[in-house]
């Protein structure tokens, strides 16, 4: 067991230091990290991305006064990169300088079979620690102070890592075979995230505290985002957070994270917003929406995010037909005008490239010069 | 998820079928009898009147003669306004008619279209049935399209046009409607009504013909089965526009349009069209002239807009139009393309831009009387920068521009409008 008391006392106090970190937490994520540091079982945390799995690993280190050790997995990555190797260079290096020496063991053997004998003899100077190059989890178990370790993304990983990792999870040691086991001394606090892209192994999961760390309600998604002193204005950050909230119920491909609601805050703070209108969100969705899918699923939903009956204002329709009245609902000429619109008729045209699929027409961008160069160009020839 | 990425960038075509059709000389003598065929008793023609000739007369006379009874609306312009289809919907109303015939070019047939699809719906504004496919019932009343130009495909086409006035009079539309349910019950083409069609505009609709196969055969939205009619017809346009023109009263330059403008319908009612017809359709909406005219003048800056992306198929259209491309790569076989649509623009007399297009006593180089506000004020085709910024956005808003060739923006199709309303097109030619 490991040495040392506790750091937590209670949940709450679970709350107030993650809290002092800038981390705002429900009880339940605060409970699960009480029990993590008490049980000193991993914890896997899963959830879509940009909900604060990683972050959480963060603040626990800093709350808790212990180094953190990160682990990023990415697919093809094997142990050597997780756990140790062999620091062959460093091996080469010392058999070259210990030549003289080496000489001097082997001078006095009969025949090859006795020098091959005596030198395995001495295998042990050049398998020994000296020669091991330390990767995070070697590095988690072998750390003298207490460290975090954050395993992040394991759901990139291969399986075989996965594999890899059930020994370090399970007993907190890592076994070597030319040197032994390493066992910690204090059992480093571990967290591993998930995006949720494949299954883990029940293996895993058995030997973690599980969390399913989802979107925040609407309440705390505005603490967090006032707590990260974006400088919107408190009316406009609600209603912000009902908008991204909304955002990410459209069956977007990457629904709007917390960390990009902030990063949205920030931007409509720079940019001066005091009240949120559906032309300034529409040019700053982009800080939110990452394909051009999204991007066109957004841009028609938001005027009703804002406001649910708001009169939809053509230049951010995709064509679904607003224009399309007849003098009782917009003046002629707007109607007139609306039908000018390139792409009103895409949505369902028959034949058209995105017939059939969501998203509107989206005509690629062509550089302003390019219509006269190719016409133009004619009369070069 | 996988087959959405199959799909892309081209999803299921859809292929729309033709009404039956009576081809040859001596075909309108069977509108009677077919209309009694269908059912016929009491029957709205629509007619833009066909000043200087008997047609219409002839026709009616000969539906009368079969028992028919006819109510006779010959009031539709050219570029039909949403007016002209509201008063014949009314007159049919009034006179509890049961079905419709339309003698004339494309204006009769396409108010023609608008006004079965608004008495379908109880007299609802055409205006409201712009779009694709937005009618609700389909059960339109029958209607025989009668050609008496060879040019605009209407007769057996999914797709009518209509200039709407009512929106912002100020502002005049002219948009495409497309609707699986106006196409016609039985078209008639026959080549002996076309003797009395002016020269000039036997060679304008002859133009049509062209921007109606040639807009296909290059469109992104084209797909194998439409291919083949596009390019016969461009062939058998380039053989005998000139002497339907020069020639009026020989039959095969008159049969031979008269395949020519089927077939290139049958082209773009699969294949889509392009931006020489959102031109047209932009500058007739404005200024009321004849959308052969528009599609004559548009025609060879749209071809040489979209040559850079489709050399291959310019090259085939040369083929068709008789050039002999024997040893000449892609790029060059399209600008003989070009140069070959241009020198039949030339024979057959058609002006070749719009601010030479001025107001007529009669049919040639026909400017409109425009109904519009907007007409009033204009008068003439100015081809300034406020002219052309007008027609450009309408040309965006256009249903054809999807379908055209290359992408299209403002900023690349300014320079086209610009072109068309005031370029020469020496400048063209290679």
């Amino acid at each position: 067991m490991s040495a040392g008391t506790p750091p937590f006392d209670s949940v709450d106090q679970v709350v107030t230091a993650l809290a002092e970190q800038g981390y705002l937490t429900d009880t339940r994520l605060a409970t699960t990290v009480f029990l993590l540091t008490r049980l000193e079982k991993p914890l896997l945390l899963e959830g879509p991305a940009g909900v604060g799995k990683t972050e959480l690993a963060k603040v626990l280190a800093a709350a808790t006064g212990r180094r953190l050790l990160r682990l990023q997995c990415y697919e093809g990555q094997d142990e050597t990169k997780a756990l140790y190797e062999w620091d062959y260079g460093k091996q080469l290096l010392y058999t070259q300088l210990l030549r003289d020496k080496i000489g001097q063991i082997v001078e006095d053997t009969a025949d090859l079979s006795e020098a091959v004998d005596r030198i395995a003899a001495q295998e042990s100077a050049f398998f020994s620690e000296r020669f091991l190059a330390r990767r995070p989890l070697l590095e988690a178990v072998c750390s003298p102070e207490p460290v975090v370790l954050l395993v992040d993304e394991i759901d990139r990983a291969d399986e075989a890592l996965e594999a890899v990792l059930l020994e370090m999870l399970g007993e907190y040691q890592v076994s070597i075979p030319e040197i032994g086991t390493f066992s910690s001394a204090r059992r480093p606090y571990v967290v591993l995230t998930s995006n949720n892209t494949r299954d883990l192994a029940a293996a895993l999961k058995r030997r973690c505290l599980h969390l399913f760390l989802d979107y925040p309600l609407a309440d705390r998604e505005l603490e967090i985002v006032r707590s990260k002193e974006t400088g919107l204005a408190e009316a406009a950050a609600r209603q912000l957070v009902e908008v991204v909230r909304g955002l990410r119920h459209l069956d977007l491909r990457k629904a709007p994270s917390i960390s990009e609601t902030i990063d949205w805050a920030r931007t409509l703070a720079v940019l001066g917003v005091a009240e949120l209108s559906a032309p300034v969100l529409a040019d700053t969705v982009s800080v939110v929406v990452k394909y051009e899918k999204d991007l066109a699923k957004a841009l028609d939903a938001l005027p009703r995010l804002v406001d649910p009956n708001a009169e939809i204002p053509d230049s951010l329709s995709n064509g679904h037909g607003h224009g399309h009245g007849h003098g009782h609902e917009l003046e002629g000429h707007e109607v007139r005008a609306a039908k000018d619109e390139p792409g009103r008729f895409d949505d369902g045209y028959y034949g058209s490239p995105s017939a059939g699929r969501s998203g509107g027409f989206t005509p690629k961008p062509v550089g302003s010069d390019q219509g006269s160069r190719s016409f133009a160009r004619r009369r070069a020839f | 998820m996988q087959v959405d990425e199959l799909l892309k960038p081209f999803p299921i075509k859809e292929f729309h079928p033709f009404p039956r059709a009576l081809l040859g000389p001596g075909a309108h003598e069977l509108i009677g009898p077919e209309a009694l065929k269908l059912g016929f008793k009491r029957t709205l023609v629509m007619t833009s009147g066909l000043r200087g000739s008997d047609i219409v007369h002839k026709i009616t006379e000969s539906m009368k003669y079969h028992g028919l009874e006819v109510v006779l609306y010959d009031k539709v312009e050219s570029n039909p306004k949403d007016y002209n289809v509201m008063d014949a919907v009314a007159l049919y109303q009034e006179n509890k008619c049961d079905s419709f015939v339309s003698i004339g070019g494309g204006s009769s047939h396409d108010a023609c279209k608008g006004a079965r699809i608004s008495v379908a719906h109880d007299g609802r504004n055409v205006n409201e049935f712009e779009g694709f496919n937005k009618s609700e019932n389909p059960k339109n009343p029958p209607h025989i399209a009668v050609s008496t130009t060879a040019g605009t495909g209407s007769e057996t086409s999914w797709a009518y046009v209509i200039t709407d006035t009512t929106t912002d009079p100020d502002n005049p539309h002219k948009y495409v409607a497309f609707d699986d349910t106006s196409v016609t019950t039985l078209a008639v083409d026959d080549p002996v009504l076309y003797y009395d069609c002016p020269i000039d505009y036997t060679a304008q609709c002859g133009f049509d013909v062209l921007a109606h196969a040639s807009e296909p055969y290059v469109s992104r939205l084209n797909f194998e089965p439409s291919l083949g009619n596009a390019l016969h017809a461009i062939k058998l346009t380039a053989e005998h526009l000139r002497q339907a023109t020069w020639n009026p009263l020989d039959l095969s330059g008159r049969e031979g349009m008269m395949y020519a403008q089927y077939i290139a319908a049958q082209a773009f009612n699969s294949g889509g069209l392009g931006i020489i017809h959102s031109i047209s359709h932009a500058v007739s909406a404005f200024y009321d002239t004849h959308h052969g005219l528009n599609n004559a003048i548009a025609l060879p800056r749209v071809w040489a807009f979209n040559m850079p992306v489709a050399y291959r198929r310019f090259a085939e259209i040369a083929r068709a139009m008789g050039v002999d491309t024997h040893g000449m790569t892609d790029v060059r076989a399209a600008d003989a393309a070009l140069a070959a649509a241009i020198r039949l623009l030339r024979d057959v007399g058609i002006p070749e831009r719009f601010v030479d297009v001025r107001q007529d006593t009669y049919s040639k180089n026909r400017l409109g009387t425009g109904p519009t506000k907007f007409y009033e004020k204009t008068k003439e085709i100015k081809g300034g920068a406020e002219d052309t910024d007008r027609i450009t956005r309408h040309v965006l808003g256009d249903a054809c521009t999807p379908g055209n060739a290359k992408e299209c923006t403002f900023e690349t199709v300014r320079p086209v409008v610009e072109h068309c309303l005031t370029g020469d097109l020496d400048d063209l030619l290679s």
